[in-house]
C-alpha cells in the first residue's frame, strides 16, 4: 500500500490543480458580487460542449475552437451578470431570491445544452489527445502529458491571479468592490464595471479548467457542470469568506483528500469521505480554513 | 460659492427624508451641520455626494448643477465623501485604501506623491504601510479614512461624524488636522458632527432637524448652551 503512495498523491495533486482552478474562480465571483453563482456550473458545460461542437463537429481547427469555446463561455457569463444578477441588484432583490434565479438559469441553460447535443456522454478525442494521455514512467510514477499541462496552467494562473490582485489597481479595485461596494461607489470606482470584470475572469479560469478536464477525461459530459458547481461552492465556503487565494488552497485539499481515500477504501466511498472530512473540518473551525472573525467585518 | 443647495428633497425609495434643504458653503469655509440622531445629516451628504438621487431642488458646485450624477463624477471635479464610522477596506493594507482612495488618478506618479502628502499629515499611517486596515485603532482608521480622501487633493470635503468612536482628546486632534488641511489647501469642509467641539473649528453652523435646516447662525451663537440643547433635542418646539 506504501509502494502506491507516491503514485496516489501525484493523482491528489493533479485533481488538486483542477480542483483549484475551480474554486479560485468561484471565489473571485462569489466575494465581489456576493452572489452564490449557482450558474457558473454552466460555463465548464458551455466551455466544453463549444469546443466538442466547434472542433469534432464543425470541424474549426483545435486552437481556435478552443479561443472561441473560452470567449462564448465568458461571454455567456457576462450575460447572465447582466440579465439576471445586475437587475435583481438594482431592485434590491433578497439573496435567497438571486440564489434561486440562478438555479433556474443553470437548470434552463442546461437543458438547452443537453437538447442540442444529447445528455449522455460524448467521446472528446482531440488530435494531440492519444499524445497527451499516453502516459509516462517517471521512477515508478506514471504521469500523462495532460497532466503535467493540467499542473503547469494551476500554477501559472494561480501566481497570475495573485499577481493580479497584488500588483494590480484594477484587482485591488475588485477585492474592494467585494469588502465594500459603497465605499467602493464612493472612492469614484465604477463598481458594476469591476463586477463585469471579476465574472469575466471567474468564468475565463472556468472555462480553461473545464476544456482541459474533458481533455483529461476524454469525454464531455454535462454532469461536470453539477460536479464542477460542488467543488466550487465547498472549496469557496470550506475556505472562509472572501479568501480568494483560501479555495484554491482547500480545492488542492480536496483533490488529495479524494486520491488518499482511495487508497484504503474502494473508489465508491471517495466522494463520502472526502465530504465526511469536509463537514469535520467546517464543525471544527466554521469560518472556514482560511477564515478570520474579522474578515468578516466589511461585509 | 463652493456648494449651493436649494430646497432640496430627498429619501429612500419612496420614503422622503429631506423635506426642504437649502444651504450655502463658501470657497475654503467650513461649515458645521449638527442636530439629533434621524435629522436627515447623513442623508444631506448622500445626496449632495450622488449616492441618492434627490426628488426635487437643485445642488450646485463651483456653479455646476450636478443633482444626481454618478459619485465617481464629482471625484473627478474634486468633491470627497468621508463616509460615517470611519469606513476603510479593512482586508486591504493601508498603502492599498490610499492607493483606492486616489483610485480615479491616472498617473502611478501622482498617487505616489500624494500619499507622501498623507504621510506628513498623518505620520503614522507611514509606520504600517503594509498592515492590514482591520488591524488599526479607531483613531487611526479614522485618519486612513480621512487620508482617502485627501488622496484626490479635493477642494470641497464632506465629512460624516469624523468623531465617532475618538476619545475626546483625539476629537480634538482630529478636528484640528481638519483645520490644518482647510488652511493648506483651502479645501472647503461640510462636516456633519455630534460633538460641541465642532464649534471650535466652524465658520459657520447649519443645525437640521425632521429633514429641513432648523437654525443657522455663527459658532457662537450656538455656544450658548440653552440654544445648542435646543438645537439638539427633537422634543424643544421652535
Amino acid at each position: 500500500m506504501l509502494a502506491q503512495l507516491p503514485q496516489v498523491l501525484v493523482n491528489g495533486v493533479v485533481l488538486g490543480a483542477v480542483y483549484a482552478l475551480i474554486g479560485v474562480g468561484f471565489a473571485i465571483i462569489y466575494s465581489t458580487l456576493g452572489v452564490l453563482h449557482f450558474a457558473h456550473g454552466i460555463v465548464f458545460v458551455a466551455a466544453s460542449y463549444l469546443v466538442f461542437w466547434f472542433s469534432l463537429t464543425m470541424g474549426v481547427p483545435v486552437w481556435l475552437g478552443i479561443v472561441a469555446g473560452i470567449v462564448i463561455a465568458v461571454g455567456l457569463s457576462l450575460l447572465i451578470n447582466a440579465l439576471i444578477y445586475e437587475p435583481l441588484r438594482a431592485r434590491e432583490a433578497r439573496p435567497y431570491i438571486v440564489l434561486v434565479a440562478s438555479i433556474g438559469t443553470f437548470i434552463v441553460l442546461e437543458n438547452l445544452i443537453g437538447i442540442q447535443f444529447a445528455f449522455i456522454p460524448r467521446l472528446f478525442e482531440l488530435p494531440f489527445s492519444k499524445v497527451l494521455l499516453t502516459p509516462i514512467l517517471v521512477g515508478n510514477i506514471y504521469l500523462t502529458p495532460i497532466a503535467i499541462i493540467i499542473v503547469a496552467t494551476a500554477i501559472v494562473l494561480c501566481v497570475g491571479m495573485y499577481l493580479f490582485f497584488s500588483c494590480t489597481k484594477i484587482g485591488t479595485a475588485v477585492l474592494a468592490v467585494g469588502h465594500d461596494t459603497e465605499l467602493a461607489e464612493i472612492v469614484g470606482m465604477r463598481t458594476k464595471l469591476v463586477r463585469y470584470v471579476a465574472m469575466g475572469v471567474g468564468s475565463a479560469l472556468a472555462a480553461v479548467t473545464a476544456i482541459l478536464w474533458c481533455i483529461q477525461l476524454g469525454q464531455v459530459d454535462m454532469t461536470i457542470g453539477w460536479v464542477a458547481l460542488f467543488v466550487a461552492f465547498f472549496a469557496t465556503i470550506f475556505a472562509g469568506e472572501g479568501k480568494i487565494a483560501g479555495a484554491g488552497g482547500t480545492g488542492f485539499i480536496m483533490g488529495i483528500v479524494w486520491n488518499v481515500a482511495a487508497l484504503r477504501f474502494p473508489t465508491k466511498w471517495s466522494q463520502t469521505i472526502l465530504f465526511m472530512f469536509v463537514i469535520t473540518m467546517l464543525w471544527m473551525k466554521p469560518e472556514g480554513v482560511f477564515g478570520t472573525r474579522t474578515g468578516r467585518m466589511g461585509k | 460659492m463652493a456648494l449651493e443647495v436649494t430646497n432640496l428633497r430627498a429619501g429612500y425609495g419612496k420614503k422622503t427624508v429631506l423635506t426642504d434643504i437649502s444651504l450655502r458653503l463658501g470657497d475654503g469655509e467650513i461649515v458645521a451641520m449638527i442636530g439629533v440622531n434621524g435629522a436627515g445629516k447623513s442623508t444631506t451628504l448622500n445626496t449632495i455626494f450622488g449616492l441618492i438621487p434627490p426628488q426635487a431642488g437643485t445642488i450646485r458646485y463651483n456653479g455646476q448643477e450636478i443633482g444626481g450624477r454618478r459619485p465617481g463624477l464629482n471625484v473627478l471635479d474634486g468633491m470627497t465623501l468621508t463616509p460615517q464610522g470611519a469606513r476603510v477596506f479593512p482586508n486591504l493594507t493601508i498603502h492599498q485604501n490610499l492607493t483606492m482612495g486616489g483610485y480615479t488618478i491616472r498617473h502611478r506618479s501622482e498617487v505616489n506623491a500624494r500619499r507622501e502628502n498623507v504621510f506628513r499629515l498623518f505620520p503614522v499611517l507611514a509606520q504600517r504601510l503594509n498592515q492590514r486596515a482591520g488591524t488599526l485603532s479607531g483613531g487611526e482608521r479614522q485618519m486612513l479614512a480621512i487620508g482617502m480622501s485627501l488622496m484626490m487633493k479635493p477642494k470641497l470635503m464632506l465629512i460624516d461624524e469624523p468623531s465617532t468612536g475618538l476619545a475626546p482628546l483625539l476629537v480634538t486632534e482630529m478636528l484640528e488636522h481638519l483645520k490644518r488641511v482647510n488652511r493648506e489647501t483651502g479645501t472647503s469642509l461640510l462636516i456633519v458632527e455630534q460633538t460641541q467641539q465642532i464649534m471650535t473649528i466652524a465658520d459657520r453652523v447649519y443645525c437640521m432637524k425632521l429633514g429641513r435646516i432648523a437654525v443657522e447662525g455663527k459658532p457662537e451663537r450656538f455656544m450658548d448652551r440653552e440654544e445648542l440643547r435646543k438645537a439638539y433635542l427633537a422634543d424643544v418646539g421652535e
